[in-house]
């Protein structure tokens, strides 16, 4: 029953034993499925808080850290995410990692056509001109890398109205396709071409292209970490594959901590209904019933289970705020940027503490009035079930005067 | 009385310090300064030795501008 009830303290309670079995000698081989089992469906953040937790009840730290080996066990290479907090530009195949690597190539590849240069500012020979060629024909892939900065990323920071950066980078990028282009043709036809100005304009491409990396190496992808939410991030990785990547054959695929909301419920014991009926305090409905109703109501609805856990959002005409799918089963914190994610974790934690009910908010988003609304979802005996989250754009509301008393005939 | 710059801030916690030295910047090669939004954004991440670097301005060089404009640099 107590893992129906509180699945926190069921796997508290199971982590203590498989401490106690290790402490007692037995081997990691031997807990291994338990623990896999145990953790299926949770996060990394929420094992070391376990850990933490068991800590705090004055379990020893070396015994904890017996669970260290089985950890490295069950992850194998993910153990760094669980103890060692890694920035998340470092993990493999998010969109900045993506960037950063492809800096590096291009940045050795810099250094190959400096070399070329001189070689070639020595004797344009025939060889030392088709080294050049090739160097800058391998350089044009910076426009993927320059593509997928200007429309996946910089649209988000128009979003959160970092305008200023992006018009500037964005000229100066097709400035430097523009020099890589003039130097191409000039290579391509190389006749009667001044030699020492063809050197000294592809040494000034050379320059701009790593002054472009310094620029987006300290203002761009700090400027951007601390704003775009994980969710964006994800967005973005996934509009990636599509533009393609700068001398690298293809990124790894980047996969933000996510939960299947459905295995969750369904280790809390329950199952899905499928197509039965579901009794309500007064009356039933289908669930398809639900599914349409709620898709009507006037306004948008995100419901954050009890554990910070994205589970569900209404899929109406006209969402206010776009979500999308990709952020069923993550963590609620994740889906917010870095830099107001302390008031949404204020608001979420205030309502599951039973501290507040609600906590409403309005603001002025173009001639739309938006007013959204958080409320603790609590059961009959009050116990905290999540929190939901009401956007409304209330303009047309406010704009009612009088009264109307018959339907219009259109 | 010298007004003292720690050139560890940000652009733009320093020119919120002091005002004038947007267009002291701008006047050493910082052209984007003034460019709206470019401050509030991209200046709280820049610092005068990043901006230096990355537009080739020699930062001695920098300090000693500041420096006679009465400012005294802290590192």
């Amino acid at each position: 029953m107590s893992e129906v009830i509180n699945n926190r303290e069921y796997r508290q309670k199971i982590l203590k034993e498989l401490i106690s079995e290790l402490h007692s000698g037995k081997s990691v081989d031997e807990v291994k499925e338990r623990f896999a089992k145990l953790i299926e469906g949770v996060s990394p953040t929420e094992i070391s808080e376990m850990e933490h937790s068991l800590m705090m009840d004055g379990m020893p730290v070396e015994e904890v850290q017996r669970l260290c080996d089985v950890h490295a066990a069950v992850f194998k290479d993910s153990i760094e995410e669980i103890h060692r907090p890694q920035k998340p530009e470092d993990v493999p195949g998010h969109p900045v990692h993506t960037f950063k690597l492809e800096n590096k190539k291009i940045e050795s590849l810099i250094d190959k056509i400096r070399a070329d240069i001189e070689k070639f500012r020595s004797q344009d020979t025939h060889e030392n001109i088709q080294n050049l060629r090739n160097d800058f024909e391998k350089l044009w892939e910076i426009d993927k890398h320059y593509l997928r900065k200007e429309n996946l990323l910089f649209p988000f920071m128009e979003k959160y109205q970092i305008t200023a950066p992006p018009k500037v980078m964005w000229g100066v990028d097709d400035e430097i396709r523009d020099a890589i282009k003039v130097v191409r043709a000039i290579l391509s036809d190389y006749s009667n071409v001044n030699k020492e100005q063809l050197a000294d304009k592809a040494e000034e491409t050379a320059v701009r292209v790593k002054e472009m990396i310094f620029k987006e190496e300290n203002i761009l992808f700090p400027m951007v970490m601390e704003t775009l939410s994980e969710d964006e991030w994800f967005i973005i990785e996934e509009g990636s594959s599509e533009i393609g990547y700068s001398l690298l054959e293809n990124a790894v695929k980047w996969k933000p901590v996510k939960i299947s909301v459905e295995k969750k419920v369904e280790s809390a014991g329950e199952e899905p209904s499928n197509n039965g009926y579901i009794k309500f305090d007064a009356g039933i409905m289908s669930p398809n019933e639900i599914n349409a109703i709620l898709n009507t109501l006037p306004l948008d609805m995100t419901f954050v289970d009890k554990d910070g856990i994205v589970k569900y959002f209404t899929q109406g005409k006209e969402r206010i705020f776009a979500r999308t799918k990709a952020i069923i089963g993550r963590e609620v914190k994740n889906c917010h940027p870095p830099a107001s994610v302390h008031i949404v974790e204020k608001i979420v934690e205030d309502l599951s503490s039973g501290k507040k009910d609600n906590e409403d908010f309005w603001i002025k988003m173009g001639d739309k009035f938006v007013y959204i609304r958080y409320f603790a979802v609590r059961n009959a005996k009050g116990e905290y079930l999540g929190t939901i989250e009401v956007t409304q754009d209330i303009k047309p509301i406010q704009d009612i005067t009088g009264e109307k008393r018959l339907a219009s005939s259109t | 009385m010298s007004k003292a710059i720690d050139l560890s801030k940000s652009v733009y916690d320093i020119c919120k310090e002091y005002p004038e030295m947007i267009g002291i910047l701008k006047e050493m090669g910082f052209e984007n300064i003034s460019a709206p939004g470019m401050l509030n954004t991209a200046g709280r991440i820049m610092t005068i030795p990043k901006g230096a670097a990355m537009k080739g301005i020699e930062l001695q060089k920098l300090k000693e501008i500041l420096a006679a404009k009465g400012f005294s640099i802290k590192e």
